[in-house]
């Protein structure tokens, strides 16, 4: 009897103890945090806004690019294939920015689910207007063309919306019983954006002179990363010193683009920091227009840079000093940190 | 006969088992995830956006791109092969078969002996997504080992291969032809799960010819067994060190053994578009046996780095190495002292990602103890074009 | 829930270590290699070379000494050697893995024999070796190639080599072309290619000579590679 007894002890032993570790289990998976992969780093900061508060799920965040390079040419770091291995979610701005690198190293991963067309890809530009479409046909002719578009939009706070959409779509993909509260972060993600975007227009209204609008602001580009940024205040763009996308500009082509910037009477250049410094330096020496080099990118460990708002005020900061400080035609040619 | 299979078998377990445990790896989960995404379509990026011709090339399902490679060899000392050829034109079809495989197909032909000859080059089925952390192919394709090996000609960042390169991985081949080793069989890449970003590759191929072959091969006694780990050493912007060991090992129908172990680094610091400094170098040493024969010990190295001053321009100087290590005197048994060494600098000017012109001078020196240096300088020009959609670049 | 920066993950103490440590790699290597060129190789000391000098003047063909080996009937007259018996030449090739191309003038009387070994042991053995054969009563000599322990005939491929005529060939023997030994033939001064062939084994050695039987030897040469194939 003793013997059936401790028999039958040890089988309601064993049998909890299965079950204590089998709802262990399901517990620990259900707490394991999503590991999040982005490009930029302005979407890890969307993605951890869009899972915290309510929503509340464990997340860990990482992002490939640093702020400093040009996302079209990015090494296709082993790296990076390290950690797209472990991720859940690859975030990407699309429209075929990071093609030339990107698909590598998901490739690469051995990760099934982060590949394009998975549940853990999400590409941004997916869910945005998207401005700049080529029509007609396109060839290499024409340089460096996105056939989808101009996929700069993340420079703009209203374009970060949609894009927050987006986002929180592929979130609650993978997290639907945070569906409600991704929701409700998406909807404070969208405030604080408009609020930042009325924030700075009406800093740069405030700026302008008598009989001055917005729309009479003229500027030029090294490269066309500011479209987007342009059209959410309003400002306009003439076009790029490139004459053709992703084709440094000649000699000639920066003489051509002065005098029509001149003639235009654009108040600024604009490129990206990673854009040569000597092309800016002659165009702003033969048309007297200064030039300014922005980051275009978050820069995380930069505290100037560090944050979507941080980084949208430095620019509208940048284009009031050079607006007051500069006339159309003057010699002063200073240039960004 | 018995013997020999079952020391077949038994030198091939260790290999066996490691595939064994990769495929035991729980994939299903893979499997799992794939179908649910397979219901569950993403939104593409071109919703709501008319047709154009560049909208469906993107969509095409596969890669397909031709790759020519124009060199021009025009040599001071023996000018019996100075004229422009078109080295290699390469026709590559590379993408997703299925959810769960990709295929390879490549094409080239090549001038040799005044004749233009095309072959397959790389023909392999292949995934990344069906054992988590890993990847791998089956069929013929450019031999995982090393650095130079892994990239075709016209991917490479000078025109002719460093001696260490032909003599190891492409002999017989001349100069200018000499190109990376290819076989058929599988290879197998794992990711290991650690801290630091190391790969390890494994190989086993038919070996029945390796290097510059006209036919076929023999049957060797043992397949080609292959092995490279690789560490990656990231930096403060977009670049890195990578370093790889190789070990290789083969045989031929008489039984000769060739075991090759070597050492590759690869650097790399860019900005933007500039790849501001590359520096690339492998070292290897080989060591031939056959029963009856003294034993062959080679070695050799070169060392290249390049610098960008613009993401147009670039120079770099390549320094060879190669010695006959074993080399002896007939008469007295002595240590024979050999040296081969060559400079090569070499200007790249690329006009786009997919254009690019280069022209380098070789000097080249053979010295061997007790007889006089043989000497060959030569300059050459290449350009290379890519038409198509070439696949993104491996590191 | 934390941002994982890169920037955080590295570990800038080891990557400056790495990369102090790999630079130094590559000086290291550059100077040994300088070392290597600086130290040694210039020297013009040659055994092999002092060996050959050691036989006498006379006992030359084509420019080049050769020693007849035990158990030979050779005799050399106005640089016609002829007879029954083995020669070593005594300038063998500087590495194994190497290419050659071999002249020879020859004669070959009735049942006789010349055989043409390249990259061979010592005593001959282990090597490439080319066979001509004329055959009691036959009007054509036989050309094969020792293939292992197998003779690989190539006769039939051949144009007709007359029996009693006096004959000059040309053989490259690439002994470095992966592991199969590539080998082509040339005839008379023409330079037609008469053959060209991969067998699977590779000489094993640094040394050439020729085995006569009932034949005679007119000339000898080596060269450079005539088949480059670039």
């Amino acid at each position: 009897m003793s013997d059936l007894l401790s028999d039958f002890r040890l089988k309601v032993l064993i049998a909890w103890s299965v079950l204590a570790v089998l709802v262990g289990s399901s517990r620990a998976q259900a707490q394991e945090a999503l590991r999040v992969l982005t490009t930029l780093p302005e979407f890890a900061e969307m993605a951890l806004d869009l899972s915290g508060g309510e929503a509340g799920f464990p997340v860990e965040v990482e992002h490939l690019l640093r702020g400093h390079e040009d996302p079209h040419f990015v090494e296709a770091l082993p790296s990076f294939v390290k950690r797209a291995s472990r991720a859940d979610l690859v975030v990407s701005v699309g429209l075929e920015l990071e093609s030339a690198w990107l698909t590598k190293v998901l490739a690469k991963s051995g990760r099934a689910q982060v590949q394009k067309g998975g549940q853990g890809y999400c590409e941004l530009g997916a869910g945005v207007e998207v401005l700049q479409k080529p029509q007609g046909p396109i060839s290499r002719a024409m340089g460096d063309v996105h056939a989808s578009g101009n996929p700069h939009f993340y420079l703009s706070p209203l374009h970060l919306i949609s894009a927050a959409k987006r986002l929180g779509e592929c979130l609650t993909r993978l997290r639907p019983k945070s569906a409600e509260a991704v929701a409700a972060n998406v909807s404070r993600f969208e405030k604080r954006m408009l609020a930042l975007h009325q924030e700075l227009t009406r800093k740069l209204k405030a700026s302008l002179g008598r009989g001055q609008s917005l729309e009479s602001l003229r500027f030029i580009e090294y490269h066309q990363d500011f479209t987007y940024f342009f059209a959410a205040y309003g400002l306009r763009s003439i076009g790029a010193i490139e004459e053709k996308p992703g084709v440094p500009p000649s000699a000639a082509r920066i003489a051509q683009a002065a005098t029509w910037a001149r003639a235009e009477g654009v108040r600024l250049a604009l490129a990206a920091t990673h854009h040569p410094d000597a092309s800016m330096s002659k165009f702003s020496e033969i048309s007297g227009i200064p030039n300014r080099r922005w980051p275009v990118m978050l820069r995380p460990g930069d505290e100037k840079f560090d944050r979507i708002e941080k980084l949208h005020r430095y620019y509208i900061e940048q284009l009031i000093a050079a607006i007051q400080a500069s006339k159309p035609g003057s010699t002063n040619s200073g240039k960004s940190p | 006969m018995r013997s020999a299979a079952r020391e077949r078998f038994v030198s091939l377990l260790p290999l066996a088992s490691v595939f064994a445990g990769a495929l035991l790896l729980p994939w299903t989960s893979q499997a799992t995830s794939m179908s649910q995404a397979s219901s569950m379509p993403v939104a593409s990026s071109s919703d709501n956006s008319s047709d154009t011709v560049a909208r469906a090339v993107s969509s095409l399902p596969i890669d397909i791109f031709a790759a020519v490679d124009l060199v021009g060899p025009f040599s001071m000392d023996q000018d019996s092969q100075n004229r422009w050829v078109p080295r290699s034109a390469e026709f590559s079809f590379s993408g997703a078969i299925d959810p769960m495989f990709d295929g390879a197909l490549v094409f080239a032909g090549h001038t040799e002996s005044d004749e233009f000859k095309f072959g397959l080059h790389e023909a392999y089925v292949g995934s990344t997504r069906l054992i988590p952390q890993s990847r791998f192919k089956l069929g013929k394709f450019l031999l995982g080992v090393g650095r130079l090996n892994q990239f075709h000609q016209h991917d490479w960042p000078f025109i002719t291969a460093p001696k260490v390169h032909r003599q190891f991985f492409n002999a017989g081949a001349g100069v200018v032809q000499a190109e990376s080793a290819a076989d058929s069989g599988v290879e197998y890449t794992w990711n290991l799960p650690t801290e630091a970003v190391v790969d390890l590759t494994l190989g086993v191929t038919n070996g029945y010819c390796f290097g510059h072959c006209h036919t076929e091969g023999q049957r060797p006694i043992h397949p080609l067994v292959y092995a490279h780990p690789t560490l990656f050493i990231e930096n403060e912007t977009s670049g890195g060190h990578l370093i790889g060991a190789t070990y290789l090992r083969r045989s031929d129908s008489v039984g000769t053994i060739t075991e090759l172990v070597g050492v590759d680094w690869t650097y790399k610091f860019r900005e933007a578009r500039r790849l501001k400094w590359l520096v690339q170098s492998e070292a290897y040493l080989q060591k031939r046996r056959r029963s009856g024969t003294d034993n062959v010990e080679q070695a050799g190295l070169y060392v290249y780095p390049q610098y960008a001053w613009d993401s147009s321009w670039s120079f770099g100087c390549r320094l060879d190495a190669f010695s006959e290590l074993s080399l002896k005197f007939v008469s007295t048994g002595e240590r024979r002292a050999d040296l081969d060494y060559a400079i090569v600098p070499t200007l790249t000017y690329r006009s786009s990602e997919y254009l690019m012109f280069r022209v380098a001078y070789a000097h080249e020196v053979d010295t061997t103890e007790g007889v006089g240096d043989q000497r060959d300088r030569q300059f050459m020009l290449q350009a290379v074009y890519i038409m198509g959609a070439h696949p993104a670049h491996d590191f | 829930m934390q941002i994982q920066s890169l920037c955080s993950r590295i570990d800038q103490a080891r990557f400056g270590r790495a990369q102090r440590m790999l630079k130094s790699m590559s000086l290291v290597a550059l100077v040994l290699l300088l070392g290597v060129k600086l130290s040694g190789c210039g020297s013009s000391r040659n055994p092999d070379r002092e060996a050959a000098e050691a036989l006498p003047e006379d006992q030359k063909l084509g420019g080049f000494k050769f020693e007849i080996l035990p158990g030979s009937q050779l005799s050399l007259r106005a640089g016609k050697l002829e007879g029954d018996g083995q020669i070593r030449v005594a300038s063998p090739m500087i590495k194994v893995n190497s290419g050659h191309n071999f002249y020879f003038k020859f004669k070959i009387e009735d049942g006789g024999e010349l055989r043409v070994q390249t990259f061979a042991r010592a005593d001959l053995s282990g090597g490439v070796e080319l066979i001509l054969r004329r055959p009691a009563g036959a009007e054509q000599i036989s050309v094969a190639l020792m293939v292992g322990t197998e003779e690989r005939d190539y006769t039939a491929l051949l144009p007709r080599f007359a029996a009693n005529d006096v004959h000059e060939l040309w053989w490259d023997v690439h002994n470095n072309d992966g592991d199969q030994m590539h080998t082509v033939l040339w005839n008379e001064a023409q330079g037609d290619e008469l053959l060209e062939d991969l067998v699977p084994m590779q000489g094993v050695g640094v040394q050439w000579g020729v085995r006569l039987r009932s034949a005679s030897l007119l000339g000898l040469d080596r060269q450079e590679v005539r088949d480059r194939h670039e």
